[in-house]
């Protein structure tokens, strides 16, 4: 296929300036020539301190989140085969919240930084465990899509029941921080939060895009995949696994940031095609530059006060989105 | 010509559901290199199971299908794509995609993880594509064919996968009467160049025009199997296909003359 590497090499490019735009922009001023410099040790002071530890570190998140969501939102297409689908179709949102909200309406969460993360990550983890044994006690040793989507509606209702109990009970301080992190924002961007982040992502990404041409297959229904000699029930278990770890690391570090996971896949099949040797790539670049350009808008528009990182992508994404979508169908 | 192997299926038995009735009961049946065998027999009669069973796609709950003397199961996928091709009776087709795309899926087992198509694999490609006549709109969407020639480009997919196997699923319908025969033509070539061919058909004529052995289906079970001789008689056809039918000899000229071809007639007035 044509055109993947030049692609591709358009989206770093992007992916870059955007990086340096934000790394540039907010509350104080860092001129984009000093970054190197500053980086280097060779300008100190608050601009340095600025950049190291609250700059930088958000721009690694956002773009870690970013890449995750929409690279998972690829797949889980692909998995189920259905436009539908995106990152938290399959309940792990839910899962992660009820954790989130538990820790928080348990008043943990200002005395101890980590126990929200390590809240939602173990409710994500509990619901895509869930999910799977639902969807396998269903439909057999065969993990059939459309049983795998009931059983993920059916678990995050069951969880979007959990938190709005928690939340009845909550204290107005808790729970406002509960709505806050469930819009998704990236402010407790951390070195140490991202070097987590990277253990998942990183390896994750490798073993997705690694399915490309099965997932190209699989498109063409499961028997036909079959008889190409893919094997089948092995690459919908590895991509169901490895995509929720992807969602469950994104949303434990930053709240449930929506439409990234949805719109960015679309955009790109609009734009280039259905292939996922190129498609996964492509999502990952373009959802990670996609939210990290959201999330310098919500850091910016009102500073120094910010926006949830969350409602941008969706007032953002939603109209580009439709501006694609008729742009095709004329 | 690479060493031929034969993919055989020893008393088969299947059904979709624990409790339900069998789709496939006590079926034998080989594939034998050179050969083309047609699996006929009315619609339900457990031919499209049959061929999903000897695929692998389906397994039987009794029987044993093998290739070559090995357990099917025990063969490694890819290794199994490279010997058995599938066209599979039809398939979704979500996203626009090129007939040479297509095409270029049957090299997947072929391919490793990270490496794309070769100049081995176009080779194979263009090879399929001749023989089925699709190379000359191979840069067109799929979306845009015709039935037939849609169906040709599965052949061709199959094709590329340079199968020693080739297993079909009604290939023929929807083509017209020059590509239907254009179609068996190939098949008969590729029988004779060593591939061992299974075509699941509703053409009782062409089948026995073109195939070797004909294996006629009822209810799942084996009614008929031999010669287009031994089964296209009138007796056996009118007994599973509930219709009445005459058996006459292929008028001629060429290579199938006297061949026996089923006419049905109009059904006799009730008692």
């Amino acid at each position: 296929m044509t055109g993947i590497a030049p692609r591709l090499g358009t989206l770093v490019v992007l992916l870059t300036g955007v990086a340096l735009v934000s790394v540039s922009i907010g509350a104080a001023r860092i001129p984009m020539l000093e970054i190197v410099p500053a980086l280097l040790g060779q300008i100190e002071g608050t601009s340095r301190s600025i950049l190291v530890h609250l700059r930088l570190p958000r721009v690694v998140l956002a773009i870690g989140v970013g890449g995750a969501l929409a690279l998972a939102g690829t797949t889980f297409q692909a998995l189920l085969r259905n436009p539908l689908a995106e990152p938290y179709v399959l309940g792990i949102s839910g899962g992660a919240a009820v954790g989130a909200v538990a820790v928080l309406v348990a008043g943990l969460g200002a005395r101890l930084p980590w126990a929200v993360p390590l809240g939602a990550f173990v409710g994500a983890l509990l619901a895509m465990f869930l999910v799977l044994r639902v969807a396998r006690a269903a439909g057999g040793s065969r993990l059939d899509s459309r049983v795998l989507i009931l059983a993920g509606v059916v678990v995050g209702a069951f969880f979007n029941a959990i938190i709005l109990l928690l939340l009845s009970i909550a204290d107005v301080e808790s729970f406002r921080s509960a709505i806050f992190w469930m819009m998704g924002n990236l402010s407790g961007a951390t070195w140490g939060g991202n070097l987590l982040l990277a253990l998942y992502i990183l390896p994750g990404t490798i073993l997705l895009l690694a399915l490309a041409r099965p997932f190209d297959l699989l498109a063409r229904g499961e028997d036909v995949a079959f008889h190409l000699g893919v094997r089948v029930e092995r690459t919908k278990l590895l991509a169901y696994l490895v995509a929720s770890l992807l969602v469950a690391a994104a949303v434990a570090f930053a709240g449930v940031i929506g439409f990234v996971g949805l719109i960015v896949p679309h955009a790109l099949r609009l734009l280039w095609g259905p292939g996922h040797r190129l498609l996964l790539p492509a999502s990952f670049l373009a959802g990670a530059a996609f939210l990290l350009m959201a999330d310098t808008v919500a850091r910016v528009v009102i500073a120094p006060a910010e926006l949830p990182t969350g409602v941008i992508t969706a007032l953002a994404g939603v109209p580009l989105f439709v501006f694609l979508l008729v742009r095709r169908g004329v | 010509m690479r060493p031929s192997t034969t993919l055989e299926g020893a008393n088969l038995s299947f059904r979709y559901t624990p409790q339900g009735p069998w789709a496939v009961r006590d079926i034998s049946v080989t594939v034998d290199p050179g050969i083309i065998l047609a699996v006929l027999g009315p619609n339900g009669s457990g031919k499209s199971s049959l061929l999903r069973l000897l695929s692998g796609a389906l397994s039987p709950d009794e029987g044993i299908v093998s290739l070559g003397g090995r357990p099917l199961p025990a063969i490694p996928d890819r290794e199994r794509a490279r010997r058995i091709g599938v066209v599979p009776q039809s398939e979704p087709s979500p996203f626009p995609i090129s007939v040479r795309e297509l095409v270029g899926m049957g090299r997947y087992p072929h391919l490793g993880t990270w490496r794309g198509l070769g100049a081995r694999d176009h080779e194979a490609m263009d090879r399929a594509m001749r023989r089925c006549s699709v190379q000359h709109f191979a840069d067109r969407d799929m979306g845009n064919l015709s039935g037939g020639e849609a169906q040709r480009v599965r052949v061709a997919r199959a094709l590329a996968q340079e199968p020693e196997i080739l297993l079909l699923d009604e290939p023929a319908t929807g083509l017209d009467l020059r590509h239907q025969m254009e179609l068996h033509t190939l098949l008969r070539s590729l029988a004779h160049e060593g591939m061992g061919i299974l075509l699941i058909t509703h053409d009782l004529n062409l089948a026995s025009r073109f195939a070797d052995r004909l294996l006629l289906l009822n209810e799942g079970q084996n009614t008929a199997k031999g010669t287009p001789a031994d089964v296209v008689r009138d007796s056996l056809l009118e007994g599973v296909y509930q219709w009445p039918v005459r058996v006459v000899e292929h008028p001629g000229p060429g290579p199938d003359t006297r061949a026996p071809q089923a006419i049905p007639l109009a059904r006799r007035q009730g008692p």
